[in-house]
């Protein structure tokens, strides 16, 4: 699997993977979207690089506890979720508000500011946290290595 | 106090759903985790009391979540949910502390307690909502964590990690295909009437019918949630995978699984068959007393033969939860032929055995795990003379034995008799002969294993007890369950009414409509 061709197009893929990611986590309040699929679509491509350098060249680099992803995106979103009983709603209430986007004295449209947002956001990385801590768990070969290891 | 009043539905809900993520943050304090986590399952408890008298003082509390207007999500707490939740927030909080001293450390602290609070969370919403909808979404919450919880380690464990492997295999993947028709029936159910809202579709369903022009597919998707329901709650010919997961899971999660877990498919039953599909009770009402009084038997039958303490309390729970299931069956016919006051009764009696089956099972499996801490087997055969060595658990399994198999002056007594009686006033002649002829195969087989365990020598082969002993964290919930199953028992009046209120709110579902569908949106 891990020819050259695979790591080239993996590290590619990886940047235009997480671009279309951030795309679709931040039109997710009204189109088709949001926190979930983005979430999916960063973790494939996070994957894809555990899968084409191997768990464990990845790990020398960059290792992060995906188990604590998982936590403080649960715990982000579920505060987002409370936080409107603070101020008098219900749970789970969004706050809306369009605001004129102005870029040098240009008006270039709306900008749609809602609060769910960051519970979007929180989604985001529970399921990234969720999905890679079990693509690390499952591909972290205690056994033996069958190359004869390095 | 109003702020917690108004907001009381959702943070039963929201709290375990908080606690969940800082369990996994503050996974390298353990002394911090379980005082936090017993701190909020204490105060779950106490809110699911405050939810349960507002609900019997106040009416169904309808809760808006997110303020979507009119067909937004809502969470109904009628008298059915809120004594629902109450029995999970106890239930949960007993097994909770029991658990302390019964799970290994590590799995303790690094995944039980936040897959506990989630699993809670799952089920109070399962009780809660009234979105058919969220309902799916919230048995997968539900499924998806107790899955996991089957595999955490004991402390002197004596089951295999590869039969746990096994189990929780066959528990997902049975239950994900439950999910899968679950959700076809509520995708069908959807495409025809076009609602989710429980109360809008009931009213639906009630114009269909009274129009005479009732769709064909709406029997095949009630037959479809008899299937969801009956899976989930290991009803034949769906039992199978019960007397393998529930056996290998640890014994506080062994206790939610058959204390709560499987009460979730008569929840489900009730909630679905008789608001939804209220007008086609006279089809569904026959079927679900066939099914119910063929996994009695199937149940009973197996129970005898067992001589693993556990898979016998397994073998127990899917033949018990046939007497609920029977009791639902006859009130449906009941219902449909026009006895409403018959129905009521009925309906009443099989939620009484319902929460006292829940108290002594969960009890049971409870005590169970004390044994096996205290024998290293959980093979009846090679224990033998326990009641001089651990005297406290051999107190617990009399008491949960005489409750299942329906002993004076334990609580499964006044659920057999309520539930018996009520069907013999309606002429239910075969069901309930059936069902006496295997309640006395329960009093065998429960009293059977009671006495292997506790009575006469054990074989000098097998080697010594362990000087183990249950601690008091073990104890203590064991011996309040058991104090209820008796208090149950002895003053059973209060549960008795409250359960008549519940059926005549089941079997009347108009209260709950007009709750959901007439009221003020903010």
């Amino acid at each position: 699997m891990t020819t050259i061709i695979t790591k080239t197009i993996a590290k590619i893929c990886l940047m235009v993977d997480m671009l279309y990611s951030l795309d679709l986590l931040l039109i997710g309040g009204n189109r088709p979207g949001g926190g979930f699929i983005g979430g999916v679509l960063c973790a494939c491509g996070i994957g894809l690089i555990y899968v084409a350098y191997g768990y464990e060249d990845v790990k020398k680099i960059w290792n992060p506890d995906w188990h604590s992803w998982f936590g403080y995106g649960l715990l982000f979103a579920s505060i987002t979720a409370i936080s409107p009983l603070l101020a008098g709603h219900n749970y789970f209430r969004s706050a809306f508000e369009l605001s004129p986007l102005i870029v040098g004295g240009f008006h270039l449209g709306e900008l749609e500011l809602v609060s769910s947002m960051f519970f979007d956001l929180g989604v985001y990385f529970v399921v990234i946290g969720g999905l890679l801590f079990i693509v690390t768990q499952v591909g972290m070969d205690k056994g033996k290595d069958p190359e004869g290891g390095k | 106090m109003s702020f917690l009043m108004e907001h009381l539905p959702i943070l039963l809900v929201a709290i375990p759903l908080l606690m969940a993520p800082i369990m996994i943050l503050t996974r390298s304090y353990p002394g911090l985790q379980k005082v936090l986590n017993l701190v909020a399952s204490v105060g779950l408890l106490a809110l699911s009391g405050l939810l349960l008298s507002s609900v019997w003082n106040g009416g169904i509390t309808v809760y808006e979540v997110g303020e979507f207007g009119k067909y937004g999500i809502v969470l109904v707490a009628d008298l059915l949910s809120a004594s629902m939740v109450g029995l999970n927030c106890l239930i949960g909080c007993m097994g909770l502390i029991y658990s302390y001293d019964y799970i290994e450390s590590k799995s303790l602290n690094l995944t039980y307690h936040s897959l506990y609070n989630l699993m809670l969370a799952g089920i109070n919403g399962i009780f809660l909502t009234g979105d058919i909808f969220n309902l799916f979404v919230f048995f997968e919450i539900m499924l998806l964590s107790s899955g996991a919880l089957i595999v955490a380690n004991e402390t002197s464990s004596v089951t295999k990690i590869s039969d746990k492997m096994e189990a929780t295999m066959k528990y997902i993947v049975l239950n994900m295909l439950g999910s899968n028709v679950m959700l076809i029936a509520v995708a069908s159910l959807y495409a025809s009437i076009g609602s989710l809202n429980m109360a809008d579709i009931a009213i639906k369903v009630q114009i269909l019918a009274d129009a005479g022009t009732m769709p064909w597919h709406m029997y095949a998707i009630g037959l479809l949630f008899i299937i969801v329901f009956g899976g989930k709650a290991a009803v034949f010919p769906l039992h199978y995978w019960l007397p393998d997961v529930h056996p290998t899971a640890p014994s506080p999660i062994s206790a939610m699984l058959s204390g709560v877990i499987i009460k979730i498919g008569a929840y489900g039953i009730l909630r679905v068959l008789f608001v939804i599909f209220a007008p086609l009770q006279a089809v569904f009402g026959p079927i679900i007393l066939m099914l119910a009084l063929i996994t009695i038997g199937l149940g009973a039958t197996s129970a005898i033969g067992q001589n693993d303490v556990k898979r016998l309390l397994a073998y127990s729970s899917v033949s018990q939860i046939g007497y609920v299931f029977m009791g639902f069956g006859m009130g449906a016919i009941a219902y449909s032929s026009g006895e409403v006051t018959g129905a009521v009764l009925i309906i009443a009696a099989s939620f009484v055995y319902l929460v006292n089956h829940a108290l002594a099972k969960s009890m049971l499996f409870l005590t169970s795990g004390g044994i096996i801490h205290h024998a290293g087997t959980r093979d009846m055969r090679k224990m033998g003379g326990m009641i001089n060595s651990d005297p406290a658990m051999c107190v617990a399994f009399l008491v949960g034995a005489m409750s299942i198999g329906g002993v004076p002056p334990m609580g499964g007594f006044i659920a057999k008799f309520s539930l018996f009686d009520a069907g013999l006033r309606y002429a239910f002649y075969i069901p309930i002969a059936i069902a006496l002829l295997f309640a006395v195969f329960t009093l065998f087989y429960m009293f059977r294993g009671w006495m292997l365990m506790f009575w006469g020598e054990r074989d000098p082969q097998y080697g010594e007890y362990s000087h183990h002993k249950s601690s008091l964290l073990m104890v203590g919930p064991i011996f309040l369950l058991a104090a209820l199953v008796l208090i149950f028992g002895i003053f059973a009046e209060p549960l008795l009414e409250i359960s008549q209120t519940i059926a005549a709110q089941v079997i009347d579902p108009q209260p709950y409509i007009d709750a959901v569908l007439v009221r003020v949106i903010r």
